[in-house]
């Protein structure tokens, strides 16, 4: 008998590629310092995974069939824990990526998921580019940036 | 006492030898800020009192008197210029004329001082350090022979020529007017009468008198006793008497010590009063910090916890922000899922609800039996197929329920998100609006912090939170004295309540003596001595009376006069002087405050100057009064008046003021024809080498003498 779509999902573990690794060693706190004050903007992973796939989903920027060797990292749950608005906003981004031609392509979780962390890489990897580029070596070492980067997108749509 | 000579040598901004010649009468030296006044009234100062009025410290713009042996008094041109080792000479000399020291009275005999004080400073590296400390020496010449003062006697002697009581009238600088004597303490009126009349010799006189008329009394009875004349109860009343006598003696002498603490402790109480002056400041400046600061604190963590708050926003919400569309595209995946959901509702009835569940028909199929009919369902039969395609209508419908519940939530949360996420934006703005109002007020604290600051003349906090501490430390020191003070008030109103009931208790005795002892012969030597002395002491009493009296009212005529005229006739008030020192209106006589500060100022000089024209009058000895821009809060006409006026009060003044300097020529001619001006210099503190640099180490002060 088949389960809802968010019930798989919470139980299933988010795999993840290297990009994603790089980006969430570079702006999230790891564990072990947690209690010690630095300036990294996360502090938690799925919130950097999460904000890598959005920035991968609004970039259009999916790595396709990408490696996602980190496989044991934090369940989606942890997601949905931390804030079902962004969770059910992955989640429906990655449907809106499907091609399906029946139910079963859609409710698939893995598949999702995998979708998911396609942008996340993509996300990713683009991060650590613009990075690259010349006057924005430093691009998200500060909160600020983070708030521009949200409130441009919508004029860059404008 | 005629000040006739000053020579000072390297003090200061004094460069090299400067000699200023004074007379009788006025004297003038008019300055700009900054031309030198208040050096040669330091030079003054330091020559005869050891101190110097200067600042605090480098950190403030405050000034005190300071220990004069510690300061380097030196030109800032020789501290700089003066190669290693070389040594710096700095002394004033200074020549007056006074009555000679050990005359008791005056016997206009003149004798010429000379009061010399030197230091002398080395050099090593750029310190300069003093060398030999600085000595006064006091000389005078007197039938042809020059005479010492000896060190040990240096303070005795000046305190004889300038008593202490009165120095604050003679040597005044008008920024520290307010400060300097302040007759709301009982003791400065009273020690300024004492030292300007016989009126202490009246105090004298009166306990002398009193205490024979007890002596006498005392040997009467004695007297009384040997001759046997009394009985036993008329010597128990003699003894009473006597006993009761002394009691009082001692309560009063116990009132008059405590009367002298209270009085001394109101002279604390004003000391620790004028001390606070200097440092309330600093608590007003504390609070208003205070106050900044913990605005400043409340709104930085505000700012912290809204950015936290955004932030929050930020990794919860916002990061979806422009999603829309991408969201919006899974409608047709949705889709999808709801033509699946509608085609099932189309071609399957639903399963009702009375019929055997799922796990009922999977038994019926696992036996092979049914348990509705009790009869057996073999494989590949057509009943068989009927219960395998039931159980399959019940994974159908729960697969449809499951299909239906996702539908259901992904749309909603499709729904939901497409509705919130357009907020984001607007959002972000409002938030970022109260950040930013919040980020303006916290560096508008940040700079008015920097402004008090600034404008308390201090840029360190550890000055201001020691100069509130040092103004709380007054405070409480003052309000120990106040408690003290109330307490020696009530053992005051105690004792005199005892000498109360001991006088009414003696009274009565010394009634029932006199009806009693009526018969006695007292016609002895001691009796009729008591007579004399009664009358004595009751005259000397209203002798005393009328003496002060009339010496307050002498103070308070002479001191209208001289207020009166300082302010060119037009004074809001007048002087009267009872407890304290008050101007009261000249029609209803009651105490006018809020005056202006010209108007004090010339009450107070008006009343010093009246004590020491009295002293003149009174005592034959006249004193200098040098003072230190006294009309710097008066106007234009008021400073005309006074300086036109005061010459006449005084055998000798000296008077150093900027507001001279603004006068012309012809306007500073026809002031010195006027107010008969005897000696006029202008000071100007200028550049020594016109070329070099603009420093106190290329300038000095240059002397013109104009009369």
């Amino acid at each position: 008998m088949k389960e809802k779509l968010i019930t798989e999902l919470n139980k299933k573990y988010i795999h993840h590629g290297d990009y994603v690794l790089k980006v969430r060693d570079l702006f999230s706190r790891k564990q072990e310092n947690l209690s010690k004050q630095d300036d990294k903007f996360f502090s938690k992973y799925w919130q950097v995974y999460a904000w890598s796939a959005i920035i991968g989903f609004i970039n259009n920027k999916r790595e396709v069939g990408a490696q996602l060797a980190h496989t044991s990292s934090f369940e989606f749950l942890r997601i949905s824990n931390g804030s079902d608005t962004i969770a059910n906003g992955l989640m429906l981004m990655a449907i809106g990526k499907i091609e399906a031609s029946n139910s079963d392509d859609i409710l698939d979780s893995r598949k999702i998921l995998t979708v998911i962390s396609e942008y996340a890489e993509g996300g990713a990897k683009h991060v650590l580019e613009l990075r690259q580029t010349p006057g924005f070596e430093h691009k998200f070492n500060y909160a600020d940036d983070y708030f521009f980067e949200i409130v441009d997108r919508n004029k860059e749509v404008i | 006492m005629i000040i006739n000579k000053v020579i000072i040598n390297n003090f200061y901004c004094f460069l090299g030898e400067n000699i200023l010649e004074f007379s009788k009468g006025l004297n003038i030296i008019s300055a700009n800020n900054s031309g030198g006044k208040s050096q040669l009234f330091n030079a003054f100062y330091w020559t005869f009192f050891d101190k110097i009025y200067s600042d605090v410290d480098n950190n403030s713009t405050k000034k005190e008197w300071k220990d004069g042996s510690r300061q380097i008094v030196c030109p800032d041109l020789l501290k700089y210029k003066n190669t290693e080792s070389e040594k710096i000479n700095s002394s004033v000399e200074i020549v007056l004329t006074n009555e000679f020291h050990l005359n008791d009275e005056p016997k206009d005999e003149l004798i010429e001082y000379t009061f010399i004080k030197k230091v002398v400073y080395q050099k090593t590296g750029d310190t300069i350090s003093i060398f030999s400390k600085p000595e006064l020496t006091i000389t005078y010449i007197r039938n042809g022979e020059t005479e010492f003062i000896p060190q040990h006697n240096q303070s005795w002697f000046l305190e004889n020529i300038f008593p202490s009581s009165i120095r604050k009238f003679m040597w005044y600088q008008g920024e520290t007017m307010d400060e300097l004597y302040d007759f709301s303490r009982p003791s400065t009126l009273k020690n300024a009468i004492n030292e300007i009349s016989y009126f202490p010799i009246y105090d004298n006189m009166e306990k002398i008198v009193k205490s024979s008329s007890i002596s006498i009394d005392k040997k009467i009875d004695k007297e009384l006793g040997l001759q046997r004349r009394l009985t036993k109860s008329q010597q128990t009343l003699i003894n009473n008497i006597s006993y009761k006598t002394d009691k009082i003696d001692k309560k009063y002498e116990s009132i008059a010590e405590i009367q002298s603490d209270i009085d001394k402790l109101q002279d604390d109480i004003a000391e620790e009063e004028h001390k606070l002056k200097g440092y309330d400041k600093y608590r007003d400046i504390k609070a208003q910090l205070n106050t900044l600061e913990s605005d400043l604190s409340l709104t930085k963590s505000r700012i912290d916890d809204l950015s936290t708050n955004n932030k929050e926003s930020l990794i919860n919400k916002w990061m979806l922000n422009g999603c829309d569309k991408l969201i919006d595209a899974s409608e047709k995946n949705l889709n999808i899922l709801n033509e699946e959901i509608k085609k099932f509702q189309n071609t399957t009835n639903p399963v009702p609800m009375s019929l055997p569940g799922p796990e009922y028909v999977e038994k019926m199929l696992e036996d092979k039996i049914c348990y509705i009919c009790e009869r057996p369902v073999l494989d590949e039969t057509p009943e068989y197929e009927a219960l395998l395609k039931r159980l399959n209508d019940f994974h159908d419908n729960s697969n449809h329920k499951v299909l239906q519940d996702n539908y259901t939530e992904l749309n909603r949360a499709r729904k939901r998100l497409l509705s919130v996420l357009p907020e984001i934006d607007s959002e972000i703005k409002e938030k970022n609006k109260v950040i930013e109002a919040l980020i303006r007020k916290r560096n508008g604290l940040v700079n008015k912090i920097a402004a008090v600051y600034s404008d308390s003349g201090h840029d360190r906090v550890i000055d201001i939170t020691a100069g509130a501490t040092t103004a709380s430390q007054i405070l409480s020191k003052m309000q120990s004295l106040r408690s003290a003070k109330d307490r020696k008030s009530d053992g005051l109103r105690f004792v005199k309540s005892e000498i109360a009931t001991l006088e009414d208790s003696l009274k009565l005795d010394l009634n029932e003596k006199e009806k009693t002892l009526v018969s006695l012969d007292t016609e002895f030597a001691e009796s009729i001595a008591s007579h004399y002395i009664k009358m004595f002491e009751k005259s000397i009493g209203q002798l005393r009376s009328i003496s002060y009296i009339n010496l307050i009212n002498e103070i308070q005529t002479e001191s209208n006069r001289l207020y009166s005229l300082y302010l060119g006739g037009n004074t809001q008030g007048e002087i009267i002087i009872n407890d304290g020192i008050r101007i009261i209106d000249k029609g209803t006589k009651d105490v006018l405050s809020d005056l202006n500060t010209g108007e004090i100022v010339a009450q107070k000089l008006a009343v010093a100057n009246a004590f020491l024209s009295l002293s003149e009058k009174k005592m034959k000895k006249s004193y200098p009064i040098v003072a230190d821009a006294p009309t710097s809060d008066l106007d234009h006409i008021n400073t005309y008046n006074l300086t036109v006026n005061i010459g006449n009060s005084f055998d000798q003044m000296i008077i150093m003021s900027k507001d001279y300097a603004l006068l012309d020529s012809n306007e500073r001619d026809n002031l010195i024809r006027e107010a008969k001006i005897v000696k006029y210099y202008e000071f100007k503190n200028q550049l020594i080498d016109i070329n070099g640099i603009d420093s106190r180490t290329n300038k000095k002060t240059f002397i013109t003498p104009i009369k």
